[in-house]
């Protein structure tokens, strides 16, 4: 396994999280060596060959049937309103 | 004089007051008015929850009018077997009477608009919800430490952690601040703070228990779990809230799983020792699990050594999966539809999330993600291969007894190396439990895990309420 350049800066932005200076300066080489570690997965014998496990349950296309159900009710989340108000997301430049 | 350290206190367990309670012979007004009282007394030093139910006496009320009305008591109990039973919960879990926080700033004072499902039939089977207990934010920890409202101590010793990421829940029921409580584990956070406040945390198969109202952390492997004064209360709380439900399309789709361990021991048992497990561990839990081992010997139950995958790499597979799928989950705290936005996040959960972001990012995703998903396989069949030769699995649940406070931060990978000894059977789904084994000889609790096959339950409860009376009768 080859040791990945490691952007703090570049990923923070990818995650929208602000990260401080100092922040910043401490989970760099953190996380680099935290990647580094990674690197044992070089001695499972044949990884390649094997199939992934992304789920250990066994369920396959579970779905309910297509029936009204009682909800959330609506004054018990929206009160007197009549719709959500959230905080500004765009803003005018 | 020194000042006191040690916390820790037994109390009756949750079948104990049932008992009683069915008999008439104590109020569950009392036994909620008990630990309200140890709350009081020890919660300031403790910190082990984080919100205190101010119904909890009204409900008790309400369940004695219920008991007293009731023609026919042991049918009533057999219908609510909590009925009028305190329990604590762990803070993860949406609960509509009190804040669900999760530990964290961004959920400060945060209200669910629904429940879980865990919490649901805990109430339907007539529980008392005592109030919320302290974790580490989002579960990101094994010490309790990370929680952005203050660490728990650990009960046997206040300068050191409770273990984590469910350490409220451990230490309150070490420290008789409830009878039982609900935990979470994604790898370890149920059984390791068990093992470190002495005390029995059942982790569950996964999807044996809905994660239905649980706030996320890594969805293929968190699952919710009892943390108990002894096995039987585990099996209790464990048919409660088992069962397939329609809210979590990964829920085991079959009925509540109904045990009442048999102290019995099962002769045909064969008992596995993975011996990377025992070399890892100190050599004080080595030596109780060396006893216990003995002790098997004596009652003709065969042990055999195995050898399994090095744990070494299911941590790092561990810490793989397990920080891409916080990443993806935590991606929804945006401060817009719910709770505080991304800066107030901690420093362990943006630690997190950044090396999620990374592994799953373009160009690493086959690199880093994918191939920790293979390997995750191959510690699926490291474990089918291991039950083909033995029956379960025996071994220290962690490397060390509860160390002092203050080691996370520096530690980038801190939780994952706490949890050294039980992720590898999280990351393939496999129930287990931790059981007190002793103590060390400054006082400290040691747990002793027992992993079983997926859906084995009931084999894992029996052999451990067989352990539980065979280690208290030395």
């Amino acid at each position: 396994m080859v040791q990945a350049k490691i952007s703090v800066s570049h990923l923070a932005k990818l995650a929208n999280l602000h990260l401080s200076s100092p922040e910043e300066k401490l989970i760099g080489p953190q996380i680099e060596e935290v990647v580094g570690s990674f690197s044992v997965l070089d001695r499972v014998s044949a990884l390649e060959k094997l199939p992934p496990t992304f789920q250990v349950g066994q369920n396959e296309n579970i779905l309910r049937p297509d029936e009204v159900q009682p909800s959330l009710a609506r004054p018990k989340i929206l009160g007197k309103n009549t719709f959500f108000t959230t905080k500004a997301v765009l803003t005018k430049k | 004089m020194k000042p006191k350290t040690n916390f820790a206190e037994k109390s009756p367990s949750l079948l104990a007051w049932q008992e009683k309670l069915q008999k008439e012979e104590v109020k569950s007004e009392e036994i909620i008015s008990f630990y309200l009282e140890k709350i009081k007394e020890k919660d300031r030093v403790l910190n082990a929850y984080l919100s205190v139910n101010p119904q909890a006496l009204d409900q008790a009320r309400e369940a004695d009018r219920e008991i007293s009305g009731a023609a026919d008591k042991k049918l009533l109990f057999e219908k609510k077997p909590l009925l009028g039973l305190p329990l604590a919960i762990k803070d993860n879990f949406c609960t509509l009477d009190l804040p669900t926080t999760a530990a964290s700033r961004i959920l400060e004072n945060w209200q669910a608009p629904y429940e879980a499902t865990v919490v649901s039939r805990l109430k339907k089977a007539g529980a008392i919800i005592l109030g919320k207990t302290n974790m580490d934010a989002w579960a990101h920890g094994s010490s309790t430490e990370t929680s952005d409202f203050g660490e728990t101590s650990n009960p046997y010793d206040i300068n050191r952690v409770p273990g984590g990421s469910s350490g409220g829940s451990a230490a309150a029921v070490a420290a008789a601040m409830a009878p039982a409580a609900i935990g979470s584990e994604t790898a370890g956070s149920i059984r390791q703070p068990a093992a470190w406040c002495g005390v029995v945390g059942l982790k569950p198969t996964y999807g044996r228990a809905s994660r239905w109202g649980l706030i996320a952390m890594a969805s293929s492997l968190d699952c919710p779990g009892p943390l108990t004064q002894d096995v039987a209360d585990a099996a209790l709380l464990l048919a409660i809230i088992s069962g397939q439900d329609p809210h979590d399309a990964t829920s085991i789709q079959e009925p509540s799983l109904e045990i009442k361990p048999n102290p019995r021991l099962d002769s045909s048992l064969t008992i596995g020792i993975p011996r990377q497990y025992l070399e890892i561990a100190a050599p004080e839990i080595q030596e109780k699990i060396e006893k216990i081992i003995s002790r098997l010997e004596k009652e003709k139950i065969k042990i055999k050594f195995i050898s399994l995958l090095d744990p070494k790499i299911s941590m790092a597979v561990y810490a793989i999966v397990q920080r891409a799928e916080v990443s993806s989950n935590l991606a929804r705290y945006d401060g817009i539809r719910f709770g505080k936005n991304r800066s107030f996040f901690g420093l362990e959960a943006k630690r997190r999330i950044i090396t999620g972001t990374f592994v799953l990012s373009a160009g690493y995703f086959d690199q880093y993600y994918l191939r920790a998903q293979k390997a995750r396989t191959k510690i699926s069949q490291n474990f089918a291969q291991a039950f083909g030769e033995v029956d379960l699995i025996l071994a220290p649940t962690s490397p060390s007894a509860a160390i002092e406070k203050g080691g996370q931060e520096k530690e980038p990978l801190f939780g994952e190396k706490q949890d050294i000894l039980v992720e590898a059977s999280s990351l393939a789904g496999l129930p287990g439990i931790s059981l007190n084994a002793g103590f060390t000889k400054e006082g400290l609790p040691v747990g002793a895990q027992i992993i079983g096959p997926a859906k084995s339950e009931e084999k894992i409860l029996n052999f451990a309420c067989f352990l539980e009376k065979k280690i208290s009768e030395n």
